[in-house]
């Protein structure tokens, strides 16, 4: 007979969770119904350049270990200072030299790219002609990510010692901007074909020219780079730097905020007010090209209908959900095309002009009611939308199209899908089938317009690789091929804003929100990168010690 | 030790060496039983050509009778060749390697703390008189509540906003360093076994007090403190000893969720993480793994149980 | 047997007789009469639309309009407990009952028929016990995907060994009593005997054996969902509650978190406070 004792311990436990829970230090005074809002203005692109050498980095990737550092099959963190593009993209989006010291159009269908003299790879071997020949070859399949930079290349040939020459089908104002960000990367081709299939595996390795060499990777736990000490433009002061994989959002803020991990980028907005607090490191907010948006996965259903897709727009509210997801670490978006990708070009004035005239984002949920009712669309068929799983801020997102639709009569389903599951969205219409949206989290790596909406205007054979619910209007079609085709950058900005003007109102993405560029990064250290040019250039060129 | 004992024991092991096989096979039959074709998990958001399948077919022995596709996969684990994962296309061999000695010793603390929080308290719980024993019951009935999770969110909330005494993050360098780091993770580990332990310990403790052997001690004035050690403490270790194997294999597989709450790059977390992906390669050898920890540490308690009295080699009765 | 039979059912007189001199009991009870409630009028109780955002502050604090506080998305905290009861304990009972009903048909077959089927039934049971249920129910998830169906099923299979040895031990003590030969002699026919007499004389150790199963069940299946592996957010399942709860530990908003677990750790050792005392009373004794 043991009773009372512990019925009272089983009900004091419960008690003691509750009360402790109500009792604990609280941020933020009630909590933050809705963040400071920040200043755009007041952005940072890169941090100053840093003066003194730091010994050893370490630098969390939330996005998770790389498969490969092939710059030609992914993208991650790690490459951009590895293996180094032809042209530069600097952190505020303008281009510069590179690896090539010009790359310029001599005729509308002729590109020469003059290479830099004196570049070696990490092994003292010199970059010649041949390796850029090569690397940019292995872009121009079908396969690559980069392919639809290379879609009017008719040759890309040797044409002197340090020259290469790159013939067109057609006249492309958007070539040059592609070749700084991956698309331009160049890799050594003698290594690259002795690897053969384990090439940029950890077993098999790269060989690049970029500021940091690749010593070592111990897959599922670290990657590491040190200084390439006869790096082209002057070695870097970070000796190593250390990249550990941490998928878990919370867990990088942790390991942030005591110091364990040195800096990240993407880190978690929803963190803000402890990044804020903290005395190990601050939270730098950059410019950037990354929305989140939603849209239509295939032309059947109530989701591939422009009244549905306007309706559910109307009925989420802009600015609660930048408080909500980004806890107010971003703005909401006019269009897909974020403004950010064209700050640096020749006709950025234009462009500019063009995203204020755009009709406001309105909230009006009984606009949306009267747009869904009229639709003619079957209501109780649910729509789904998918997310990949383990991002809080899509998860968030997907909640909140769901409450919209709620409010509409619509049900949405979330289907939360495994980062290599939710892929295959992209590259198999069976994956698309039992989906009517996909949620995500995009960016644009290199300046330019033209990206989202070739993807998502034209008809496939012609670039529109994710034109799911195949939207087809001849003179969108017409004006965009204009745009690309036009190397006079007023002309062809006149195509796209002419193009923009017809498509922006049928949302063929659900733009929701621009997000600012996260980076965190430990006190007494600088010098990083802090845009979203940090996804295609050397962004540790500078990093080390104030 | 007679030769009843022995022959008893290796009947035992013999036991134990087919269990071991028979759980290979059912975890080898994963991979059988997974929808899809590991051709496309290999090829991976890629679209291959018939020559890429052919490829990795011919790579991965996928066109070898099933039998034989066992034996690759079984005979592995003595060439320390143990398959591709799919996600990483690296040897399972290689992810699993660096990972093994941070979980090893994560599990260990765990283990000392569990050996000393919990046979102490049982004892404390069987000798110590009424109140002690009310107290440890208390305890123990919370203790028993109290998962891995809940442990490890409640250490975080306390030690990262509040205290700040211990790192929650990560598994540190150096192995003090280490220790200090595995501090939280090996509580959290081990205050649900702590409590199972030591309801174990006091109830075989409890069971020999009374026994006729100890009664007969006390009667022939033998020293108390000699009588528990001789006497109690050592016929009741064999009951504590039949639930190690099942305590430290059920160990190593919730240090998935210390790992994960942590931020500690173990097998555990590599677990998750390939389980999430749905690496089956990888999970399988982890699963086996465990599984082979867990024969072990039977095979090896049924030996110390035996050599501790010889009189009670009989079928083990396990958790 | 759902918990609400349990609280309500037959058991309710060898309660009330057992409370007389064990008031945990009845506490135990009371709680596990709470959360049945819970689960099964939870979506009437819940004072919001579980899934409606914003009606509250976005991470508020505990108040009275929200007891509990409300979550990163504003939604109330108390009605995502209340609506998350049914989910978070019919896991449990699922697993309980495929596990109970399959271990006790695998050990009475074992028992009744000895031999081979007992041999080979007995072999099987061992390698079960030797994978613990997490790892199975993680294979299960890297083998059909996430979700709650696919390690649900392997926990069933995982704890059936325990149900399984227990019974097959009884079973057969139960069918060496002298009663059965005689049935036998009288000409009973096998099937009459094993549902009249077999089966109705392991109910009580069967019910305790669920009963304690229940508890490791809900551990063991909000821990999978903890680790992201089990029931997908926006549900409102206290596993997943506690996960997606975990990053606002650090942001100062513990509740959304610590609130769930509470509710997982009460239940856990209400449980486990009536298993205790079911398994004392079905094996005839009274501690």
């Amino acid at each position: 007979m043991r009773t009372t004792g512990i019925t009272t311990a089983a009900l004091a436990a419960g008690t003691v969770l509750l009360l402790l829970s109500g009792c604990t230090p609280r941020d933020a005074e009630p909590a933050p119904t809705s963040a400071a809002p920040v200043d755009e203005s007041s952005l940072v692109a890169a941090l100053p350049e840093a003066t003194t050498e730091v010994g050893e980095v370490t630098w969390g990737l939330v996005e998770g270990e790389p498969r490969t550092l092939d710059p030609a099959a992914e993208y991650s963190f790690v490459i951009p200072n590895l293996c180094e593009s032809l042209l530069q993209l600097q952190p505020d989006f303008t281009v510069e030299p590179g690896l090539a010291t010009s790359a310029e159009w001599v005729d509308p269908t002729t590109f020469v790219i003059d290479l830099r003299e004196g570049v070696t790879f990490w092994d003292g071997t010199p970059l010649t002609p041949a390796d850029v020949v090569f690397s940019m070859e292995r872009n121009r399949v079908e396969s690559s990510p980069w392919f639809p930079a290379f879609v009017l290349v008719d040759t890309i040939e040797q044409t002197g010692d340090h020259q290469v020459t790159v013939t067109f089908t057609a006249p492309d104002s958007t070539f040059r901007d592609a070749l700084s960000s991956a698309a331009g990367a160049v890799v050594n081709a003698a290594q690259a074909q002795q690897a053969g299939g384990a090439f940029g595996t950890a077993s098999g390795g790269i060989l690049c020219t970029g500021p940091y060499e690749l010593a070592d990777w111990t897959p599922g736990t670290e990657i590491v780079t040190t200084a390439n000490a006869e790096y082209w433009g002057g070695a870097p002061l970070t000796e190593t730097l250390r990249y550990v994989f941490v998928p878990d959002g919370t867990t990088l803020t942790t390991a942030l905020l005591e110091g364990e991990i040195d800096g990240a980028f993407n880190v978690a907005p929803g963190s803000r007010s402890v990044f804020e607090a903290s005395d190990e490191g601050r939270l730098v907010l950059g410019p950037s090209t990354a929305s989140f948006s939603f849209g239509p996965t295939k032309s059947t259903g109530a989701g591939a209908n422009p009244d549905i897709r306007q309706a559910l727009s109307l009925a989420i509210d802009r600015e609660q959900y930048v408080q909500t997801v980004l806890s107010g670490l971003g703005a909401p978006q006019k269009t897909f095309t974020p403004p950010f990708a064209w700050g640096g070009m020749d006709a950025a004035d234009q462009y500019t002009d063009a995203y204020a005239a755009l009709p406001d984002i309105e909230f009006d949920v009984e606009a949306a009611k009267a747009l869904v009712d009229g639709s003619g669309e079957d209501l109780s068929v649910p729509l789904v939308v998918a997310i990949p799983a383990g991002a809080k801020e899509l998860a968030q997102t997907a909640a909140i199209i769901q409450a919209a639709g709620a409010q509409l009569g619509l049900t949405v389903e979330i289907d939360e899908r495994q980062p290599a599951d939710f892929t295959e969205i992209f590259f198999d219409p069976a994956a698309r089938e039992d989906i009517d949206f996909v949620a995500t989290a995009g960016y644009l790596d290199s300046p330019g317009v033209l990206g989202y909406a070739q993807q998502f205007l034209l008809p496939p054979d012609l670039g529109g690789f994710f034109n799911w619910s195949e939207y087809s209007n001849e003179a969108v079609t017409g004006e965009l091929q204009v745009a690309r085709t036009t190397l006079d950058p007023a002309a062809s900005a006149d195509a796209f804003i002419a193009a923009q003007e017809v498509f922006a109102p049928d949302q063929l993405q659900v733009t929701l929100a621009g997000a600012y560029h996260l980076t965190f990064l430990n006190d007494g250290l600088t010098g990083a990168t802090t845009s979203v040019a940090a996804y295609s250039s050397p962004w540790a060129l500078h990093l080390g010690a104030e | 030790m007679n030769p009843r004992v022995l022959v008893q024991l290796a009947r035992q092991l013999g036991s134990l060496t087919l269990t071991l096989f028979l759980s290979s096979v059912v975890i080898f039959c994963a991979v059988l039983l997974t929808p899809g074709d590991p051709v496309s998990a290999f090829a991976g958001g890629t679209r291959p050509t018939p020559e890429m399948i052919a490829a990795i077919r011919a790579e991965h022995h996928l066109d070898d009778p099933v039998w034989l596709q066992y034996l690759h996969w079984a005979g592995g684990v003595f060439t320390g060749d143990l398959g591709t994962s799919y996600v990483y296309r690296t040897d399972v061999v290689d992810l699993i390697a660096p990972r093994v000695g941070i979980t090893v010793l994560l599990v260990a603390y765990a283990v000392v703390l569990i050996a000393v929080f919990g046979v102490g308290s049982g004892i404390v719980a069987a000798t110590r008189g009424r109140i002690a024993d009310r107290a440890v019951l208390i305890a123990t009935s919370i203790g028993m509540a109290l998962p891995t999770f809940v442990v490890a969110i409640l250490l975080i909330w306390i030690f990262a906003r509040v205290l700040g005494w211990f790192p929650v993050y990560g598994a540190g360098e150096g192995f003090l360093d280490e220790l200090y780091h595995l501090t939280l993770p090996a509580i959290s580990l081990a205050v649900l076994y702590i409590a199972y332990l030591s309801r174990i310990t006091r109830g075989a403790v409890v069971g020999q007090l009374h026994s006729e052997h100890v009664e007969t001690a006390r009667v022939r004035g033998i020293p108390r403190a000699r009588i528990f050690r001789r006497h109690v403490f050592l016929n009741a270790s064999p009951q504590i000893l039949a639930v190690s194997g099942a305590t430290v294999a059920g160990l190593f597989a919730v240090s998935a969720i210390a790992e994960q709450a942590f931020g500690i790059g173990g097998l555990g977390s590599l677990l998750t993480e390939a389980a999430a992906r749905k690496d089956v390669p990888v999970v399988q050898v982890i699963s086996l793994l465990l599984v082979v920890v867990f024969v072990v540490l039977n095979a090896l308690a049924d030996v110390a149980i035996a050599i501790i009295d010889p009189d009670s080699v009989k079928p083990r009765r396990t958790a | 047997m759902s918990v609400a039979q349990l609280a309500g059912g037959r058991v309710s007189t060898a309660l009330r007789r057992a409370a007389r001199r064990d008031p945990l009991v009845v506490a135990a009870s009371i709680v596990m009469l709470g959360i049945a409630v819970m689960a099964v009028f939870g979506p009437v109780l819940a004072p919001y639309d579980p899934d409606a955002l914003y009606v509250g502050p976005i991470s508020g604090p505990p108040t009275l309009a929200h007891p509990f506080g409300t979550d990163d998305l504003g939604r109330d905290i108390l009605s995502r407990v209340l609506v998350g009861a049914g989910p978070s304990v019919l896991g449990p009972i699922v697993v309980v009952t495929i596990s109970s009903v399959l271990g006790a048909a695998i050990a009475i077959g074992a028992a009744w028929f000895g031999g081979a089927v007992d041999a080979v039934s007995s072999r099987l049971i061992e390698v079960l016990f030797a994978i613990p249920g997490l790892v199975l129910a993680v294979l299960a998830v890297a083998m059909f995907g996430k979700g709650l169906l696919a390690p649900a099923v392997a926990l069933s299979i995982a704890y059936l060994p325990l149900v399984a040895r227990l019974i097959r031990a009884l079973a057969r003590q139960e069918l060496a009593k002298p009663y059965v030969a005689a049935l036998r002699v009288q000409g009973v026919g096998g099937a009459a005997i094993c549902f009249r007499h077999l089966v109705p004389a392991l109910l009580p150790a069967l019910f305790a054996q669920a009963t304690v199963g229940f508890g490791y069940a809900m551990l063991d299946l909000a821990a999978i969902s903890f680790l992201g592996l089990g029931a997908q957010p926006p549900a409102s399942d206290w596993g997943v509650m506690i996960a997606s709860g975990q990053p606002a530990l650090l942001t100062g908003a513990p509740e959304q978190a610590v609130i769930p677990a509470a509710f997982v750790v009460i239940t856990v050792l209400a449980v486990n406070i009536l298993g205790a005392r079911v398994t004392a009373w079905a094996e005839g004794g009274d501690r």
